[in-house]
């Protein structure tokens, strides 16, 4: 497995990259050039120089810095949604596909109910129904997106459930929790893992799209979407504003993306039988 | 044929009953009490009892919980949505009948677009497989995945209307204002139905039935348009037919980009205001749309293919 | 006699990402009008591939070399378009899965039709008589209703006969069955065996067999040709092939065929024992 995956550059190149940004975010004080809050209203909208690589903002503030900053609500809001969402679908799937009967039947109508809906729709209505803020938008997120999980790691259950090994080890007597913990959960992890890096760059555009409306980060926390919104007041004078933090953006989404694409031609033993 | 049309619609039922409750239980969820929410919005200086007790009364919130519910479902059902809190002298059903055209108008408009430019590209791409125009299109399709929609939107208002001056940056009422917002609505579906489109003929392409017809000395435009094409379209038109609903709701965050009157803009603004009625009738409308297009789609799909038809 | 089909030195090669692989490798064999060549060998053992390349039926991922000479004329360096058009009128072609190898989004008549016309200039009451015509000899019965049918409606035997008469229809100089009984039941099978043999003793048409079932292929093939992992490994008639096979590969077919002959027999003794 190791193996396979250094073999795969993309999937080497783009993890590396995760990695370094994720590097960049978490020690942000130590290597952004200036404080992202800090203004200097008379140096507003610089160009890039020496001192402000990507130029300042509509208040004078370091783009560079904000961009810096901006890694850790971005990318973490992201991964704290990832981790709510796959905790929520993985304990509802696991009960649906182990215990089946009521449960699962009244799991899956309700994984059913919510695959109904436009997934857009509904992360407007949780935020709009709650309130916003930063802690509704991950709630909006993980309450969307959990069904998908719970189908998908209940399909996963029921067809690990019958293999030989599972069943060896009730024979043997194990206890069903631990069976589930130790055999199930690492047989449907490369699914999992699949589309869990294809889902990050989702909610990296979803959480950026609602800070962007004003219903996520609000100003003046960096976050790539409000900074997007801060520009967009300035559009007509100062287009330049609105380039690095969506170029970021997409960089980061599209990482993500090939990530999973690629983590999937790793994890696929029918690839490598090619 | 009828028999399964009338199945279909009764399965539809409980769904859309589900999506109903849903709907209102969620409006009950919130951790505040929905007559407070609505006296704070309409700016009431001091909220007192009695003012609440007033309020429940007049938004019925004071009966039993089942009894409201199918009050609402009844009202929903003669067309009566409720009032908005934000301005009680108007109707919630007024403000989305007010809304609702330019949105429509917004999301057919995307979905010609998405039509006329997927089909013919994603065509291309499976026929010339790996040749320099998949491959361009491939690397279009892959960043406009990664691409938020209001980015879009912002980077084409920017090229389009600043720059070249060519088309307006905001407002509605004639074709001008609605190309950039509906491009803009149509790019990331786009991408989706090219590969869509695109994979479906490759997968068509390995099928016996083509093997078959060239065999059989068929012309190669005959081959392409008459077996595969036809035989992808068939799931695709049937994805793309589903996806409309989703058109309509993926309006609502280009709509705030480009200013564009519609439901979006409405539902963003009554989020700011906290205007419940409004937001709950918007995700109930879409819900409801998302299953009369499924059914629509899936009866259509069965009438069309001589497989799934039922001999008469 | 001359060759109707001859196949020289042929090479396939499959050209993918990484690396190539060779999946015919130098195969020569030939075909004379009103013989049918029998093509005997497992799945994989490139007996389709190589007449599917010397017919231009592979994709660009496939590269062909060698020579394939149809009535003299070389098949390899021709055009698409000149292929496609020797293809269903002069050479026609049986295919093994009759129940996928229909559209099925159209009636059978529509795909009678377009066949038709791919190589003929004829109107539609011509296209209709000739249909029925080609039905009627193919032995199936109420022509006309199968006509309005769609793929799904018809048994496996039909839409096989059909196929058959489609291949036949335009009088073709060679006529290549490629696993034509292998998707198909037994009692069908011996029939759709009997339809070749007919066709074969009618129009004196030259025709591959191509097949893993030695039964079936010990029926219908003048000689024989077995191919193991791309390369032929022993020619003659049936006779040779069952006595004097020098190839280990072929023995060890000829040899699973004969036991299973002999166990046959031996049930059969038995129970005329009992009986």
């Amino acid at each position: 497995m190791r193996e396979r995956f250094l073999q795969n550059r993309t999937a080497v190149a783009t993890v590396a990259f995760v990695l370094l940004i994720a590097l960049l975010g978490i020690f942000a004080p130590l290597i952004a050039p200036h404080d992202p809050y800090e203004t200097d209203i008379l140096n507003k909208f610089a160009g890039f120089s020496r001192e402000y690589p990507l130029g300042t903002d509509h208040l004078g503030r370091c783009v560079l810095s904000r961009l810096i900053y901006g890694i850790r609500p971005t990318l973490g809001l992201a991964l704290l949604t990832m981790f709510g969402t796959i905790a929520l679908g993985a304990v509802l799937g696991i009960m649906a596909g182990y215990f089946r009967g009521a449960v699962e039947e009244v799991i899956m109508r309700v994984v059913d109910v919510m695959l109904s809906f436009p997934s857009q729709i509904m992360v407007f209505a949780v935020v709009g129904l709650l309130g916003i803020s930063v802690q509704n938008v991950i709630i909006a997120n993980v309450f969307i997106k959990w069904a998908w999980y719970a189908r998908m790691i209940r399909t996963g259950v029921m067809q690990y459930r019958n293999r030989n090994f599972i069943q060896f080890s009730r024979c043997v007597g194990m206890p069903e929790r631990f069976i589930l913990f130790r055999h199930l959960l690492p047989s449907i992890t490369s699914d999992l893992a699949v589309l869990a890096s294809l889902d990050v760059g989702w909610a990296i555009i979803n959480i950026s799209t609602l800070s962007f409306l004003g219903l996520g980060v609000q100003a003046p926390t960096p976050e790539w979407g409000a900074m997007l919104n801060e520009a967009k007041e300035v559009l007509t004078s100062n287009p330049i504003q609105m380039l690095a933090p969506g170029i970021a953006i997409v960089t980061l989404v599209c990482c993500f993306n090939l990530m999973g694409d690629a983590l999937r031609d790793v994890l696929d033993p029918k690839e490598v039988a090619k | 044929m009828k028999r399964y049309v009338i199945r279909r619609l009764l399965m539809a039922v409980p769904l859309l009953l589900a999506i109903s409750f849903v709907c209102f239980v969620f409006i009950n969820l919130i951790p505040s009490n929905p007559a407070e929410v609505a006296l704070r919005v309409q700016q009431m200086p001091v909220i007192t009892e009695e003012a609440i007790a007033e309020m429940e009364e007049m938004l019925g919130l004071n009966k039993p919980f089942l009894i409201r519910y199918f009050d609402w479902v009844l009202g929903c059902l003669r067309g009566d949505f409720g009032i908005s809190y934000v301005n009680p002298a108007r109707t919630v059903a007024g403000e989305l009948a007010r809304c609702l055209p330019a949105t429509l108008q917004l999301a057919a408009a995307s979905f010609v677009i998405v039509v006329v430019l997927s089909i013919p590209i994603g065509f291309l791409c499976a026929v010339y497989k790996d040749g320099w125009f998949d491959k361009i299109m491939r690397g279009i399709v892959f960043v406009s995945t990664a691409m938020p929609a209001y980015w879009v939107g912002l980077l084409l208002m920017w090229g389009v209307s600043v720059k070249l001056g060519l088309l307006p940056t905001n407002g509605s009422g004639s074709v001008r204002h609605l190309i950039l917002p509906a491009f803009t609505v149509a790019l990331s579906y786009i991408s989706t139905y090219i590969r869509l489109i695109r994979n479906n003929m490759l997968e068509n392409m390995k099928q016996d039935y083509v093997l078959y017809a060239n065999v059989r000395g068929l012309p190669q435009k005959s081959v392409l348009v008459k077996h595969i094409l036809k035989n992808s379209m068939h799931t695709c038109i049937v994805a793309m037919g589903m996806s409309i609903p989703q058109l309509i709701a993926g309006t609502i965050v280009v709509e705030n980009v480009f200013s564009w009157p519609g439901l979006g803009t409405l539902c963003i603004s009554s989020i700011f205001n906290r205007d419940l009625p409004v937001i709950q009738t918007y995700v109930l409308l879409i819900g409801v749309l998302f299953v009369a297009f499924n059914l629509i789609f899936d009866v259509l799909q069965t009438v069309s293919d001589p497989r799934l038809r039922r001999e008469k | 006699m001359s060759a109707v089909l001859e196949l020289r030195d042929l090479h396939v090669v499959l050209r993918q990402k990484h690396r190539s692989t060779e999946l015919v490798k130098g195969v020569s064999f030939s075909v004379e009008e009103g013989q049918c060549l029998g093509i005997l060998g497992e799945s994989g053992s490139g007996k389709s591939m190589s007449m599917k390349a010397a017919m231009g039926l592979l994709d660009r991922s496939f590269q062909i070399s060698g020579s394939a000479l149809f009535q003299g004329e070389e098949m390899l360096c021709r055009s698409a378009e000149e292929l496609r058009r020797i293809r269903g009128g002069r050479i026609g072609m049986i295919l093994q899965n009759p129940m996928t190898c229909f559209d099925p989004l159209y009636r059978i008549g529509f795909q009678i039709e377009e066949t038709f016309l791919a190589h003929n200039r004829w109107n539609a009451a011509q296209v209709r008589e000739r249909s029925l015509e080609m039905l009627g000899r193919m032995r199936i019965r109420s022509p006309e209703e199968v006509l309005e049918k769609y793929p799904h409606q018809l048994s496996g035997g039909m839409l096989q006969r059909i196929m058959i008469g489609i291949a036949t229809a335009m009088q073709p100089a060679l006529l290549i069955a490629d696993e034509p009984t292998t998707a198909i039941d037994a009692i069908t099978q011996f029939k759709i065996l009997d339809e070749l043999l007919r066709i074969k003793a009618e129009h004196k048409t030259a025709m591959v067999f191509i097949s893993h079932d030695l039964n079936a292929i010990s029926r219908v093939a003048d000689r024989i040709v077995v191919l193991n992992q791309g390369r032929v490994v022993d020619q003659g008639d049936f006779r040779h092939i069952l006595h004097h096979a020098k190839d280990p590969y072929t023995r060890l077919l000829v040899e699973k065929r004969a036991a299973v002959m002999r166990r046959y027999r031996g049930i059969l003794e038995q129970e005329a024992v009992y009986a």
